[in-house]
């Protein structure tokens, strides 16, 4: 490649991250603004810096810093993660390399579960979960995880597993290799690159997900990142704290994105496929 | 005694190699078998079952028919402009989320320095996309006193609130969706990490230009990921809520237009209490995008291309 | 591969144990001289602010109940409401539930929420100094009493004294107002008005404002399943607000959308962007404490809701305390405990201060006016209750009523204004969306 191609390159990349990461900056920058003036002067630069706003977003909540509901949120996508893996590479293999009867209904159900908007499903979820005795712990979100409930996953490893070549089981089935080899020696460590995608999404996902912690996690002990973030708001005509609001967004895309670049390294070293000839 | 007696009987019941596969692929699906019948299904039937009644969460369901269908399909204002609302929705975030996760992660894999720095830059987005902090950066980007407005300004162009106008307020939210493209680039990155570089080096080997190899090795061997992003957004943006609902605040206004069928669906279950409707909604809503993957999964076999495929 | 199977299996189920022992429930030992020992769940809405004071009114109730402790529960108001729905549906409700009366008939069962006449008549639920039509808004549409009130909540118009004034024109009575010559009164001090600040907003999308208007020109809200006003009332409206908009004396589509939460950062009367814009009475202080930075030396007043042919039509609402049907024996006791001391305490209700509400207990309601530290904002919400309580007109809100009012008259009057609709098809339209979600 040129040189000016190359910087030709840079230099769109740089316009375009400006544009994109313009309201990211203006997020870092209101929460180190005194909380009465994030509205009054939204300039990008502020007049007046403070970390009055990360103080306060941190112990908003008497009996609970805001480190808490960090750390119940590490506890549910780590095992969310965990699930994901296990359960979505199980199904994924048996679906993408291998051949059995009722393969494509199968499939098709398990697409379909996807299909469903969330919302009409959640009070019997709920009931069902309340009735396991699961309601105000981790468990409604994170064993489904390791049942392969989360399709998404699932078909993700079956598109990745159906790009490597089938050469690569062939030898092994002629060694005499079991399923479970081919699975675990083959095909898994090829995939790494959908595993730790999988990984970072499950997270993301996880992480996010706001909804289903608001209806099964129900004491403040209990609450994560988006449930502890919601709590700065009071659209009921209440004080809010937009200060708080807005420090504990930044802090807690900092996990995130760590997460992010350390599974990053293992997808620039996932290029386990040049060994093949 | 017994270990002969158990030696013999699996003799006799030795399986074919097909059976073994079929044997070993249904021991791989027992986990997803075990969450299909504890947790998933049920619900689902539960859904079907109610999306036939009058539901409001605390009393009994009382069956009524297909009621609920025929007052949304024939009666519903609201429902109607949802599924405008959804429609436009769904046709233009699609292509352009599509189009600029793959052209930028195209650009990425030429092999740039500052790789994963980009990387994590572009994928910011996608970690606060759905927060409901995003309500008042959006604001600050098209609301009237917005950084769109001024950048309009050095071209003599007068603004408005580009969020608050129900003919513009669309626009703004899939612009929303677009932001958040990093999800899908990453996808398209990891994908670019599985092709095998000796495809690539024989091709270089050969002479063949840049462009020459993104259509001929990379865009095949990728059309996989395609694919599955393809049904990802799809599915996704037919049931998309959460930015909508903060964009919104919780409203679906501008006079509906940021009404998307799940933001509507979720006013009625939890809202007006009307699950049943909600519930005849979703199932809905399930016909259309099956029929929708249906037709995408028929077209996949003229051009996606697997790697066990046989040649 | 079983047997690895069998390992992770093993392996998780451990996990899920170890994470159901994180919230196994801690037994008390020590046993309170009131008798009560164990826990009650206890939820609510709210922002920072309520969150801080209802902490100290649960440790200072635990400090005197050795041996109770409080679950909390605190949620915003979407989440709020949201949680509880689901919550109801799974009869998991927690034990002491806040309750708001327009969203009481969707609860109003009791197999949902306790009916308290009971523990009212046996005296173990100490109801002393709430006035009797005040009781009367938590019954249920069967009668019976299903929440208690703690606070007494009412919209009224945040007044820009300031930005009034400085127009120079002779200033309305804000008590008693028409709705004729509040136009008047709004072209007037629009002629004069700074650019970039409009003399109303928020008004015509208000439920209460409209409410207001409907039952000020003596129409019902509500009727047996369906709204009880007709259409030429909201086609008046609709014109009423139009004709001002388009003399620019109230705020334009855009502004009106884009401050259309709740939120009080956002809205243009903090933000010294509008003269009158309908506000909870209680949020004085907080308005006054954005606008004070917004635009320093301006000062807010309330009005309130002007007068039509058939006098006042504002309606009167209250937040209070339902207890869960599900409550278990001695958790609903420590229900009942909770709620008399929320009530009747008067340290609690010195710390709560009237955050949800003036103070239902009217001793309290003359205590907290009297208080040598009560602020300006509390003793004007307090005077204006004693106005509005006299000529309010309550409104009973059936299930789901509410929520569909105030989210048709958005969308119906952001059609008019955007000129997708006329006010008669608006009008039209409007009624007929709440009446099928009403049916």
């Amino acid at each position: 490649m040129s040189q000016v191609r190359r910087l030709a390159m840079h230099m769109g990349l740089v316009v375009a991250l400006c544009a994109m990461l313009y309201p990211v900056a203006w997020m870092i920058s209101s929460s180190f603004k005194p909380e009465a003036m994030i509205f009054s002067s939204p300039g990008l630069i502020p007049e007046v810096v403070t970390l009055e706003n990360y103080r306060n977003g941190w112990f908003s909540q008497r009996d609970a810093t805001f480190g808490l509901f960090l750390a119940n949120s590490f506890i549910v996508c780590g095992f969310a993660i965990i699930g994901n893996l296990f359960g979505a590479s199980l199904a994924g293999y048996a679906f993408a390399r291998l051949k059995f009867p009722l393969k494509r209904l199968w499939f098709a159900i398990m697409l379909g579960s996807i299909m469903l908007p969330i919302h009409a499903q959640l009070v019997p979820q709920y009931l069902l979960f309340l009735k396991l005795g699961w309601v105000n712990t981790y468990l409604p979100l994170i064993v489904p995880k390791f049942l392969a409930t989360d399709a998404f996953f699932v078909f993700l490893m079956v598109q990745f597993m159906r790009t490597l070549p089938a050469e690569l089981e062939q030898a092994a089935e002629i060694d005499g290799a079991t399923f479970w080899q081919r699975y675990w020696r083959i095909v898994l460590p090829l995939s790494l690159p959908a595993l730790v995608t999988t990984a970072v999404f499950t997270f993301i996902f996880t992480y996010n997900d706001f909804l289903s912690q608001l209806i099964y996690l129900q004491e403040l002990k209990h609450k994560t990142v988006p449930l502890g973030l919601a709590l700065f708001l009071d659209a009921g005509g209440g004080s809010s704290s937009f200060g708080g609001l807005m420090s504990m967004s930044v802090l807690s895309i900092g996990p995130v994105l760590g997460f992010f670049l350390a599974s990053q390294r293992f997808l620039t070293r996932g290029i386990a496929t040049q060994g093949l000839k | 005694m017994k270990d002969q007696h158990a030696r013999s009987r699996r003799k006799r019941h030795r399986l074919t190699p097909q059976q073994s596969e079929s044997r070993a692929a249904y021991m791989f699906l027992m986990p997803w078998f075990i969450g299909l019948v504890l947790i998933t299904i049920g619900p689902v039937i539960a859904s079907l079952y109610l999306s036939f009644t009058r539901y409001n969460l605390f009393s009994a369901p009382q069956w009524v028919g297909f009621e609920n269908y025929i007052d949304l399909l024939f009666w519903d204002q609201v429902f109607h402009d949802s599924v405008i609302a959804t429609a436009i929705y769904v046709l233009c975030s699609v292509p352009l989320i599509l189009i600029a996760s793959l052209l930028v992660a195209a650009v990425l894999n030429q092999g740039l320095s500052g790789l994963a720095i980009y990387r994590s830059l572009f994928y910011i987005p996608s970690l606060i996309g759905s927060s409901v902090a995003i309500g008042f950066l959006w604001l600050q980007v098209f609301g009237d006193e917005g950084i769109f407005n001024d950048f309009l300004g050095w071209f003599g162009i007068a603004g408005k609130s580009w969020v608050s106008d129900p003919s513009t307020a669309p626009a703004t939210l899939v612009a929303l969706n677009v932001w958040t493209f990093g999800a899908s680039m990453v996808i398209f990155l990891a994908g670019l990490r599985q092709i095998p570089a000796s495809y690539y080096e024989a091709a270089k080997m050969d002479g063949a230009s840049s462009i020459a190899i993104f259509r001929r090795i990379t865009l095949p061997l990728l059309s996989p990921i395609i694919f599955f992003n393809l049904i990802l957004l799809t599915i996704q943006s037919f049931q998309g809520f959460t930015q909508a609902w903060i964009l919104s605040r919780g409203t679906g206004g501008p006079a509906n237009s940021l009404m998307l069928y799940t933001v509507y669906l979720y006013k009625q279950a939890f809202e007006q209490l009307n699950m049943g409707a909600a519930t005849a909604m979703a199932w809905l809503l399930l016909l259309v995008i099956a029929l929708i993957t249906g037709v995408l999964f028929w077209s996949a076999r003229y051009w996606v291309f697997y790697g066990d495929d046989k040649q | 591969m079983n047997a690895k199977l069998n390992g992770l299996k093993t392996l998780t189920s451990v996990l899920a144990l170890s994470l159901t022992g994180m919230v196994a429930t801690p037994v008390a030992t020590a046993e309170a001289q009131s008798g009560l020992s164990g826990e009650a769940r206890y939820s609510w809405w709210g922002g920072p602010s309520r969150n801080e004071k209802t902490y100290d009114v649960i440790e200072l109730f635990e400090s005197e109940n050795p041996g109770v402790s409080i679950v909390r529960e605190p949620s915003d108001w979407s989440g709020y409401w949201q949680k509880v729905n689901v919550q109801a549906a799974g009869s998991n409700l927690p034990c002491i539930v806040q309750m708001q009366n327009r969203w009481l008939a969707n609860y109003d069962d009791p197999s949902i929420l306790l009916p308290l006449d009971d523990l009212v008549a046996s005296g173990n639920l100490d109801l002393t100094g709430i006035p009797k039509p005040l009781i009367d808004s938590g019954r249920g549409e069967d009668g019976k009493l299903y929440m208690v009130p703690t606070g007494v909540f009412f919209y009224v118009m945040l007044m820009n004294q300031s930005l009034a004034e400085s127009t120079g024109i002779a200033p309305f009575d804000p008590d008693s107002v028409t709705w004729e010559e509040f136009k008047t009164w709004l072209l007037a001090v629009n002629e004069k008005l700074p650019d970039g600040v409009d003399a109303a907003g928020g008004m015509p999308v208000s439920p209460e404002a409209f409410i207001a208007y409907v039952q000020s020109h003596g129409q019902k809200v509500f009727s047996e399943g369906g709204v009880g006003f007709d259409e030429a009332i909201v086609t008046d409206w609709f014109n009423y607000w139009e004709e001002l908009r388009k003399a620019g004396a109230a705020q334009d589509a855009d502004s009106l959308v884009e401050e259309r939460s709740d939120l009080i950062e956002e809205s243009g009367i903090a933000n010294g962007r509008l003269v009158v814009q309908p506000r909870p009475a209680n949020r004085l202080d907080a308005h006054q404490a954005v606008l004070d930075t917004a635009a320093p030396g301006s000062n807010l007043d309330i009005a309130l809701y002007p007068l039509g042919p058939d006098g006042a039509g504002e309606d009167v609402g209250i937040n209070g305390i339902s207890i869960a049907a599900g409550c278990e024996a001695g958790a609903r006791d420590i229900a009942v405990a909770y709620t008399n001391f929320f009530l009747q305490d008067e340290r609690a209700a010195n710390i709560y201060s009237s955050d949800n509400g003036v103070v239902a207990v009217d001793r309290f309601q003359e205590a907290q006016y009297k208080m040598p530290d009560a602020t300006d904002g509390q003793k004007e919400q307090i005077e204006a209750l004693r106005v509005v309580s006299k000529r309010a007109k309550g409104v009973f809100y059936p299930t789901g009523a509410y929520q569909a009012l105030k989210d048709s008259l958005q969308s119906a009057y952001e059609r008019v204004a955007f000129g997708r609709s006329t006010p008669e098809e608006a009008a039209a339209n409007m009624i007929n969306e709440i009446n099928r979600n009403m049916k």
